[in-house]
């Protein structure tokens, strides 16, 4: 085993913020006391139930099913996001309209919005009894929304917009539109130059705009629960079975399954970050 | 306005083909950009757009380019109507003034792009476009650099890639916003002498634009001053320093210094000044280059000398005329001896370039 050693400061190099050594370990204190220790103390606690136990907490049909329910309309919704909130920023960015500023301030609503009033919202729009989009819906293409997982899945794409868009924004800002128009007399294509000049320099925002929106789709809990239905093994989402654990005292599968919710989504977010960095050095 | 042009020399004249701008608009809102720019100059010329900032002359060029539409207006060139081709039709290499490279990708890909974006009819293979790309690259003096991204490369190398680049397309035309603008004196003046090789051995139609009139003149064939979004004169940088058509043109070209009064009688007077001239009566402008004055021996006009500036073969002096007017003097060594700051001397101008205002 190597020591780990700290990459020193350079002596005598001016810096804005006095001593790294300071710096370094407020860094890490505050980071241990406002991430990790919550988080070593989910993981430690469902190894009162050994292996066994926490195999058996998880593998559970309707856990598995809930688990399996919120990682995939996760993914779908940030997939939605990842294409529609490019468009949206590319419009807000590069067209000039009456009302923009005000739909650029209206991406940010989600993120005000309590989550409870939106899930409630979307579930009386697409009600399929009543709703004003769920009742036609309903008798003209027999498609029902609300409390299926579809429905979970609209609920994610409306809390999950605003990653991907205010992610992308800034660097389509920023872009230059010189080399837009270099492509255009070089000979390329409209879609030449989106894909070959503009789609690289994007790239990594609209991954970390996806990573954001996913992550935030996983345990996403108070916009979903209204308009899931919340039937076990068709639209019961892992945060609710983690609730209803807790409320049966069953404190170690609970936290059973967090930490699998975690380690997945450490994984998932692992992998984009990878691919992201790939994407970067090319 | 084509007054003057040099005659390409081993040109037949029958098929010589030109690039004519005719009556060329631009409005951005309420100012105009460009307000009926003309201009004829032959096929294989090298051409300067000279001018103060905002007199149009990036305008121009983005519209020959294709990448901004004229209100109206015709340009021809190769027999085409030029402006009705897309910017990918025109195949005109555009050099930017901030080079505009592609930051994702490497020198060679950079170079190469204009290759591979052909479609794949045309498009040539990939060992034969890494062939083109090395000949381009050792033809702008940055062999093996290929493999380099342009943020690793210093200012003379970056818009030697652009030029590459531009080259690649093989170029009908060639156009260069501003080419040396954002380099050091010593890298401008050796990319200079290098660009205007490059245009001798390929003959490419060149336009580049510039503010800097020493530039300019040192390089182009034809230099076309603009001006409030018109072409004021079009000519060989010797014409255009020994017979400006237009008083613009006498005041920018050479730094002359300006002096308002009125003709009567064949004779300008106006500001201290008197000289000959040969127009009608009524209010006009005189003008004198620094070089062109001298010590005067009776009369004259009277100036406080500023500041002496003793360099090189020549002597410059600021002066200050008795009517407030700031001018430049400038007196060969032996005629400038012993003249101090603050002192009042007494000078003729040689030449005044006299225009009705």
């Amino acid at each position: 085993m190597t020591a780990l050693t700290l990459p020193r400061a350079a002596p005598r190099r001016h810096t804005v913020l006095p001593g790294f050594g300071l710096t370094m370990g407020f860094t890490l204190f505050y980071l241990s006391m406002v991430v990790l220790l919550p988080l070593v103390a989910l993981i430690v606690r469902p190894w009162e139930l050994g292996w066994d136990g926490f195999i058996k907490a998880v593998s559970e049909p309707a856990v598995y099913a809930s688990l399996r329910l919120s990682f995939l309309t996760a993914l779908i919704a940030a997939a939605v996001n990842a294409v529609f909130g490019l468009l949206l920023a590319w419009i807000l960015v590069r067209y000039r309209f009456p009302g923009r500023r005000l739909l650029d301030a209206a991406i940010d609503l989600p993120f005000a919005l309590p989550t409870a009033v939106a899930g409630i919202a979307f579930a009386t729009l697409y009600s399929p009894r009543s709703g004003w989009l769920g009742q036609p819906l309903k008798e003209t293409f027999d498609l029902i929304v609300a409390f299926t997982p579809s429905g979970i899945v609209i609920a994610l794409v409306f809390i999950g917009l605003p990653f991907v868009v205010r992610s992308v924004q800034p660097v389509l800002e920023d872009l230059d539109r010189d080399q837009e128009d270099a492509a255009a007399t070089l000979g390329a294509r409209s879609w030449q130059t989106f894909l070959r000049v503009i789609m690289p320099a994007l790239l990594p925002a609209w991954f970390t705009g996806f990573a954001l929106a996913f992550a935030r789709a996983v345990g996403e809990y108070g916009s979903v629960i209204f308009i899931a239905g919340n039937r076990p093994l068709y639209s019961e989402i892992a945060p609710l079975k983690i609730i209803q654990k807790l409320e049966s005292y069953d404190y170690a599968g609970a936290s059973a399954i967090g930490v699998t919710m975690l380690g997945a989504s450490f994984l998932i977010l692992l992998a984009i970050n990878l691919a992201q960095r790939w994407v970067a050095r090319r | 306005m084509a007054a003057n042009l040099p005659q390409p020399a081993n040109t037949d004249a029958d098929r010589l083909m030109t690039l004519t701008i005719d009556g060329i608009t631009r409005r951005f809102g309420a100012t105009a950009a460009l307000n009926g720019a003309s201009l004829s100059v032959p096929e294989g010329s090298f051409l300067a757009l000279l001018g103060p900032s905002g007199s149009g002359k990036t305008t121009l060029l983005r519209i020959l380019g294709g990448l901004d539409a004229a209100d109206s207006g015709a340009v021809t060139f190769l027999g085409e109507d030029w402006l009705s081709l897309s910017p990918q039709q025109r195949r005109a290499g555009f050099v930017f003034q901030n080079y505009a490279l592609f930051r994702h990708m490497t020198v060679a890909k950079n170079v190469g792009f204009g290759l591979s974006v052909r479609p794949w009819r045309t498009r040539p293979s990939r060992a034969e476009i890494s062939r083109r790309v090395e000949e381009l690259l050792s033809l702008v003096q940055l062999e093996g650099l290929g493999g380099r991204y342009p943020s690793q490369l210093s200012g003379g190398q970056r818009q030697r890639v652009a030029l590459a680049r531009a080259l690649a397309i093989e170029p009908r035309l060639l156009l260069l916003d501003e080419p040396f603008g954002a380099l050091d004196a010593k890298v401008r003046k050796d990319l200079r002498r290098w660009l205007r090789d490059l245009h001798e051995r390929t003959g490419v139609t060149t336009i580049f634009v510039t503010h800097d009139q020493e530039e300019a003149l040192d390089l182009a064939d034809i230099v076309a001053v603009m001006n409030k979004g018109r072409i004021e004169q079009a000519a060989s940088p010797r014409a255009l320093f020994d017979h400006p058509e237009t008083s613009f043109v006498a005041e920018f070209i050479g730094g002359a210094a300006r002096f308002d009064g009125e003709v009567r009688a064949g004779r300008f007077a106006g500001g201290g000044l008197s000289a000959p001239a040969e127009m009608v009566d009524g209010p006009a402008a005189a003008f004198v280059r620094p070089h062109d004055w001298e010590i005067a021996e009776v009369g004259g006009l009277s100036v406080r000398v500023l500041n002496v500036l003793d360099a090189g073969p020549v002597v410059r002096l600021d002066c200050r005329s008795e009517q407030g007017l700031l001018l430049e003097v400038v007196l060969a060594h032996g005629a400038a001896e012993a003249i101090q700051r603050g002192q009042t001397l007494h000078v003729a101008a040689r030449t005044a370039r006299v225009f009705p205002r």
